[in-house]
């Protein structure tokens, strides 16, 4: 019974000479880095400074700035994702079908914002195109002018109503240079689809939503749902660069605290630590959904 | 012919009052919305962060005068400084209020008031590296490495004094100073009186090779091209409080003393 049980644990890993060597070798050039970083720049270290900015409530008792920066990061991911995912399934799709009507722009589209540098594109948008687009939609005096405080779950979503534009802006921008690499994730899973799945949905004289719904879809999202967590973790991170055009998220909140009070090292080492922990708390979770949706597969 | 008289008199009437409406068309839209939007830039002690996340600095008090004395409220788009201009022509705010000195190239795309404040350019140089610099001459050489802040007034003003010098542009001028301190470049060129306070902190690694200053900027408002009307407003606003002294004591506080100093953190 005990020789069973063994059996079925776990081998417990046991050191050898290799991993200490190792250990102590990573251990030497950590320190080595240190002591270079010690004598090499001269900065003096204040992360009592640093924490006590950090932690310092606004004037009217709200959330530090720093945190409403991070907020500001969620909610440009949140909605960020949310839209990328709807336009770039609709791009995948168009991409794969067989109509060149559909096909051709969104091919344009994806090889467009795929082959040229996303600081490029978001410079263009902000200042051409989204200038053009949002009074067209007539959104800048609603978006402007709406003058009740927001509280509760509204605000938790959409912020401060005088900040709407920003953060529209800056969630068109993320949105739409993920939505191009999202459009080749699900083309390459439509792909992926053995052409009998298809010939049997047609055989069965599925209507084109049912074949979707029922048949391509399902198989499709468990075979891509690991790429589509990568891309998600990379929105995260590639929204620091709306930093650029003043959408007040993380790393521009960063940037004007460490300008502010000179402490840059440690304000940007936080910065890169919030992001840090955003980011494993994403890949966590989406090693949750995908051991879930991966059960049926597993006997 | 009465209705001809009345359509003519119509059409006189429209000729007259149109070019009244439309010079002060963009001060209009201010006072409708009842709000000046002031894009602004981080720059201490231009504008900065206080401990609390609240606005403070000279560029602020400026601003917020500004709207007090106009009636209006005032409402800051902190906006990086690389795209102010191009925020201020997509019309994301109505002046740029932010230490922005006046040359020639901006002035082809946004219209300068008239300037406000005038600050001066100086040079902190690296003790070891700089080591007997004293002349613009020594820092004249290709082997000089000259940091400065990229976008601004004193990298124009670097070129033209140190041509031969290899100039590094940062994007704040705290990593400017941080290249100096770690001995990567010979000296830093910024807006003073921030080389003063940094050669005062660092006393050690850091000296003014120059007594004098280099340049003496000119600061302004700047609005688009074409809005006269908000031109004339705000020089008249900039004439009155020069006259009173209110500008050149504010200046004067942020610029000639460290009172306000324990607001912001204690950093470096």
């Amino acid at each position: 019974m005990s020789v069973i049980q063994t059996k079925n644990r776990k081998p417990r890993y046991s050191f050898n000479l290799l991993d200490y060597i190792l250990i102590v070798v990573s251990v030497l050039a950590v320190g080595w880095i240190y002591y270079r970083s010690a004598i090499g720049v001269n900065y003096h270290w204040n992360w009592a400074g640093a924490v006590d900015l950090i932690f310092t409530p606004r004037a009217d008792g709200s959330l530090p700035y720093f945190f409403q920066g991070i907020i500001s990061t969620l909610r440009l991911s949140v909605w960020g994702m949310a839209f990328a995912l709807i336009l770039g399934t609709l791009l995948g799709v168009a991409r794969h079908a067989k109509i060149a009507l559909f096909k051709i722009p969104a091919t344009a589209y994806i090889q467009l914002v795929r082959n040229i540098p996303p600081l490029v594109f978001i410079f263009i948008f902000y200042f051409f195109i989204s200038n053009q687009l949002i009074p067209l939609l007539g959104l800048d005096h609603l978006l402007r002018n709406y003058s009740d405080e927001l509280s509760g779950l509204p605000y938790v979503l959409f912020g401060r109503p005088n900040l709407w534009e920003n953060l529209l802006s800056g969630v068109l921008c993320v949105a739409l240079l993920s939505a191009a690499y999202i459009a080749e994730v699900v083309r390459s899973g439509l792909e992926g689809i053995e052409k009998g799945q298809w010939e049997a949905a047609h055989a069965l004289g599925l209507s084109p939503w049912s074949k979707y719904r029922y048949v391509i879809a399902p198989q499709v999202l468990s075979n891509i749902a690991p790429p589509l967590a990568g891309q998600a973790i990379s929105l995260v991170k590639d929204s620091s660069i709306v930093s650029l055009i003043s959408i007040q998220e993380l790393t521009f909140v960063g940037t004007e605290i460490a300008n502010s009070s000179g402490l840059i090292f440690e304000i940007w080492l936080f910065v890169g630590l919030a992001y840090l922990i955003l980011c494993l708390g994403l890949s966590l979770l989406f090693s949750v959904i995908e051991k879930r949706n991966r059960k049926h597969l597993i006997k | 012919m009465k209705l001809i008289k009345i359509l003519l008199l119509g059409l006189l009437s429209i000729a007259v009052s149109l070019p009244a409406t439309a010079s002060t068309e963009n001060l209009d839209k201010i006072n409708e919305r009842g709000t000046l939007r002031v894009g602004m830039s981080t720059f201490v002690p231009w504008a900065m962060r206080d401990k609390q996340g609240e606005l403070i600095g000279f560029e602020i008090d400026v601003a917020k005068r500004l709207a007090a004395d106009s009636g209006w409220k005032v409402e800051f788009v902190p906006t990086a400084w690389d795209g102010i201009i191009p925020a201020l022509l997509a019309s994301k705010f109505d002046v740029i209020i932010g230490g922005m000195s006046i040359t020639e190239e901006r002035a082809k795309s946004v219209l300068f008031t008239t300037p406000y404040s005038h600050s001066g350019v100086q040079v902190a140089a690296n003790k070891i590296l700089a080591k007997g610099f004293s002349q613009l001459s020594d820092f004249d050489s290709r082997r000089v490495n000259i940091a400065a802040r990229r976008g601004a007034f004193t990298v124009q003003i670097a070129r033209e004094t140190f041509p031969k010098a290899k100039i590094l542009q940062f994007d704040d001028d705290a990593q400017a100073f941080q290249e100096v301190l770690n001995g990567n470049a010979h000296a830093v060129i910024a807006s003073s009186p921030k080389p003063e306070q940094e050669v005062i902190k660092h006393r050690d690694l850091l000296f003014l090779p120059f007594t004098k200053r280099l340049s003496k900027g000119n600061e302004a408002f700047a609005v688009r091209l074409g809005e006269e009307d908000k031109k004339a407003f705000f020089d008249k606003w900039i004439e009155d409080r020069t006259t009173d002294g209110w500008l050149s004591q504010r200046y004067e506080y942020w610029f000639a003393t460290l009172d306000w100093q324990d607001q912001v953190s204690e950093g470096q």
